[in-house]
């Protein structure tokens, strides 16, 4: 009898527990201030803006060219090493850092920074909602591939600029880089496949994976090797394969990470890789120039470094270096910043 | 008494398995190469004529390194396996279990993420898998005398330990450097060259061959180490020399070619279904039956599919029906 | 093969197991050690074949001592066959026999055809030659039993150590195996086994030695050292001893049997 009225108890708490548990974590934060709907989905209330947290690059280069990198006061690890960022705001160096992306936040590092306001990516449901349940602060996912989109979308320039109050300079953004992309896109759209250049695009770490979709090239007028119309929504973004796959898709074109380890020299010095026709013809570049994610000016730059070298009869007026320095000046204010890039990591154009 | 004509079907069959499945794995390929071509091109190429095309580059360079590693690793795994298993009386170990793998794991962690520049990775993962070993031992020989049971509970400690780490290391590291660390433990027998091979060959070949001599040894200790001492053995130091041998064979192959899971639990297991536990075949026939598993795991990892599918992946879906196969066969060997 | 021991002490932990314990064995003779549970009979075998070492005291085969023997002799010497053994992968039985020949491989070595012979010829005093190709773990207890005897024959030792040789065995192999030892007794082997039943005791050994505590309290042949008294200061029991002497019942030799009071009843 004894027995019975343990476990009943047990069950008792069991259950009590739980149901509080459930309660206190579906919690949101006070719905007081401006309503969002953030890229999961979730609606959230942002009371104000003034101390900004970004656990997510993205984010973090959004609010810098927004013009409201002062009121950073907490970011991630790879936002503070970020190459462009960098250069463009050497101040990123001394923001407090908080934790990784994917890696556990120190959550009682970013309590203690009082903020208003969290930025993170769309990956991570779960975290976010925990995030906001323990400080109470306003969490926000958003990045440049949405879930379920494979391009761009500059959506998430909509999204952080209503809720720092920088509506005006996001729609100038967002406008200036949309209109950018479209010169180039009236053009390569046009161009029928049997005149585009199949490319092969290098993840920065493993010469030999590869993602099914890349946006640029198929913006800079190109035919991307690896994309497998069945296939490349289901796969996730990295894919493995083998050197001999490559010398059988024999692309025109490779694409290295710009700011990876390999060069341009170590391909056509290695063997192995000569009977591709694109080492063969010497065209491989050094080109991409995400970090984490991607930058918002680099959509549109690499979009230019794509169609001049794809179509350099098509895109014979456009210096990429001039052009791509005048896209960071309208996003970051900051001049010969391209330049300098390509001189620091060795770009290839 | 197995009769000589028999004995000798079965050495050819150890020798002839692994042979047609290299030939298989071989002639499989994403370069449209005509298999008819291959034997010439072999013929060429081992007299010297290079003709510079991209077929004598895809034989030479790409395919042959890769099935020639698949077969290191899978003879590797397969023998150690079955040594381990039989030492330490526990047909559920691998040579993971005594911390090789999440030790190479660490090495190769720590030199992605820092850039440590004076080692390669393969070096700091080579040595990291030897410190786990030395680890695992070390605690079992101060804490139990380096019995069984004693050097499996240390490998699971030294192994959790090391997890732990590797994860630590993957939440400093740089999202990137993540990556690449994942992507060096996977299974990467995609992106096996000639240097791998060259550079693990000889220590595989030390510890395969090491562990066959010592074959009766090891039937003799896995019927209990009380006994094996009163026949005259020094059980403590011949268990260690076959964990050693097997430590650096297992580690060298990891270094080369990533942690490949399952072949080292299903091949020895396949090759006690298939043939018995007969003492003087079941070590050759666990490295025949490995490096031929293996093979034939990687010919479907590398052309099943558009992207290429860890072999791991493959080994376990082509392994575990045919395992319980064989298993409900065989049950009443074991007495069920 | 004269087996000397003097003043063997033993400790599991700090609870004595052999005290000061002396005798010698002749050769040639299947002397059984008597005694209730935990009396250190198998602390006494155990030494005696160095898988236990002692805390004091010396064991001498033929003069030499048996710890400074080197083991791969020893082992060519003396043959150990265990009370319980439990089997991990299913062998052959021949295979788990011919084991017994390591002590004559180098470590590089498998046996050979020859090995392989010897290891057959063991099954044979047993009458075991049709388990040769079965597996040991499809085997009986009593069967396993008889196959370790095997293998501990195969080793060709001058000594055979046995731990309870006939527990587990029916009427019938207890009698194959008793006769069995006191026949390779009779052709020059050394025989030690522990043995609970005084009547196996009494019916098959040359000479039996009586324990107790970790104490020798008796050595002698046996209708001398098993009687009433004996019997009731080892198990505490009541016995009544039956005689049979020459001439009586197709009896050849002078035998003594036990039986307990409370069954006469």
């Amino acid at each position: 009898m004894r027995k019975l009225w343990i476990a009943v108890l047990a069950i008792i708490v069991v259950v009590a527990s739980c149901t509080i548990g459930f309660l206190m974590l579906g919690r949101p934060a006070q719905e007081v201030g401006v309503k969002v709907v953030d890229q999961l989905g979730r609606e959230v209330y942002v009371k104000k803006a003034e101390r900004i947290v970004s656990l997510w690059p993205e984010a973090t280069r959004v609010l810098f060219a927004l013009g409201v990198g002062d009121r950073v006061i907490g970011v991630d690890s790879a936002s503070r090493t970020c190459p462009i960022l960098t250069r463009a705001f050497p101040q990123v160096a001394n923001i407090t850092d908080v934790g990784s992306v994917g890696g556990t936040f120190d959550i009682e590092k970013i309590a203690k920074l009082r903020l208003d306001v969290i930025f993170m990516r769309t990956d991570d449901r779960e975290l976010a909602e925990s995030i906001q349940a323990k400080l109470g602060v306003p969490v926000i996912c958003a990045r440049f591939n949405p879930p379920g989109k494979r391009d761009w979308s500059y959506d998430i320039i909509s999204i952080i600029g209503t809720i720092v109050g920088k509506k005006e300079r996001a729609d100038q953004l967002r406008a200036y880089l949309e209109g950018k992309l479209s010169e180039i896109t009236k053009i390569t759209s046009a161009i029928p496949d049997s005149e585009k250049p199949r490319v092969y695009q290098a993840f920065a770490h493993d010469l030999l994976k590869t993602q099914a979709w890349v946006s640029e090239i198929m913006y800079g007028g190109g035919i991307n090797v690896a994309y497998d119309p069945q296939r490349a929504t289901s796969m996730g973004p990295w894919i493995s394969v083998s050197l001999e796959q490559i010398i059988a898709w024999n692309p025109d074109i490779i694409i290295l990470h710009g700011f990876g380890r390999w060069k341009p020299e170590d391909l056509y010095n290695d063997p192995s890789w000569q009977p591709i026709k694109a080492v063969k013809e010497r065209k491989v570049y050094k080109l991409t120039m995400g970090w984490t994610g991607w930058d918002p000016a680099g959509t549109v730059v690499q979009t230019m470094q794509c169609a001049k070298i794809f179509h350099p009869d098509k895109f014979k007026d456009l210096d990429v270096e001039a052009e791509a320095n005048k896209v960071f000046k309208f996003v970051y204010g900051v001049d010969g910043l391209y330049t300098r890039l390509k001189k620091d990591y060795g770009l290839s154009i | 008494m197995a009769s000589r004509s028999s004995s000798v079907s079965f050495l050819l069959t150890l020798i002839a398995a692994p042979l047609l499945a290299l030939v298989l794995h071989i002639c499989i390929g994403k370069y449209p190469l005509n298999p008819t071509l291959i034997p010439s091109l072999f013929v060429k190429g081992l007299c010297g004529i290079s003709e510079h095309n991209p077929e004598q580059l895809v034989l030479f360079n790409i395919r042959l390194p890769r099935a020639i590693m698949a077969v290191l690793f899978g003879a590797t795994m397969g023998v150690t396996g079955a040594s381990l298993q039989s030492i330490l009386k526990n047909p559920l170990l691998s040579p993971y279990t005594l911390g090789i793998s999440s030790g190479a794991a660490v090495g190769a962690a720590l030199s992605l993420a820092f850039n440590l520049g004076v080692f390669s990775t393969e070096a700091s993962a080579f040595t990291f898998a030897l410190l786990a070993t030395f680890l695992t031992l070390t605690i079992s020989r101060f804490r139990g005398g380096l019995s069984p049971v004693t050097i499996v509970l240390a490998g699971i400690i030294v192994t959790a330990l090391f997890q732990g780490v590797l994860t630590l290391i993957q939440i400093i590291a740089q999202p990137e450097n993540v990556s690449a660390i994942v992507g060096w433990i996977a299974g990467r027998l995609n992106a096996v060259t000639w240097n791998h091979v060259l550079l693990s060959a000889p220590l595989a070949f030390v510890g395969m061959l090491g562990i066959l001599l010592v074959r009766w040894r090891i039937f003799v200790l896995s019927m209990g180490d009380e006994e094996a001492r009163a026949l005259g053995m020094d059980v403590v130091k011949e268990r260690l020399v076959v964990i050693v041998l097997a430590s650096l064979a297992v580690s060298s192959v990891v270094t080369a070619a990533g942690v490949i899971g399952w072949v080292c639990l299903i091949a020895p297991h396949l090759t006690r279904l298939m043939i018995g536990s007969d003492p003087k075949k079941l070590l050759p026939a666990s490295l025949s039956l490995g490096a031929t598993f293996l093979l034939i795991a990687d010919a479907l990892a590398k052309s099943v599919w558009v992207y290429e599918i860890p072999v791991g992946v493959v080994a376990t879906l082509v392994g575990a029906p045919l395992f319980l196969y064989l298993l409900r066969r065989s049950m009443h060997a074991y007495g069920v | 093969m004269i087996i000397t021991v003097e003043n063997l002490t033993f400790y599991y932990d700090s609870i004595p197991a052999l005290r000061d314990v002396s005798v010698k064995i002749p050769c040639g003779k299947l002397v059984i050690v008597l005694g209730p549970n935990g009396s250190g009979k198998t602390t006494f075998l155990k030494c005696l074949c160095r898988l236990l070492r002692p805390k004091a005291g010396y064991v001498y085969f033929d003069d030499q001592l048996v710890w400074e023997m080197d083991p791969k002799f020893f082992a060519q010497q003396v043959g150990y066959v265990p009370q319980i053994h439990l089997p991990s992968f299913p062998y052959r039985v021949i295979d788990v026999v011919v084991s017994g020949r390591t002590p004559y491989l180098s470590a590089l070595e498998v046996p050979s055809k020859k090995d392989y012979e010897v290891a057959r010829r063991a099954l044979e005093p047993i009458g075991c030659e049709h388990l040769a190709e079965r597996l040991y773990t499809q085997l009986s207890g009593g069967e396993l039993r008889l196959v370790l005897i095997a293998r501990a024959l195969a080793q060709e030792p001058k000594v055979l150590l046995l731990d309870e040789p006939t527990s587990n065995l029916d009427f019938k192999n207890k009698i194959v195996v008793m006769t069995v030892l006191r026949d390779l007794a009779k052709r020059g082997l050394s025989i030690i086994a522990t043995e609970h039943d005084p009547n196996i005791a009494a019916m098959f050994s040359d000479e039996v030695m009586l324990m107790k505590d970790g104490k020798i309290v008796a050595y002698g042949e046996p209708h001398e050292v098993i009687s009433e008294d004996t019997m009731k200061s080892l198990y505490g029991v009541d016995v009544e001893a039956i005689s049979l002497s020459d001439g009586d019942n197709n009896c050849n030799r002078k035998l003594k049997l036990i039986i307990p009071r409370i069954a006469l009843q």
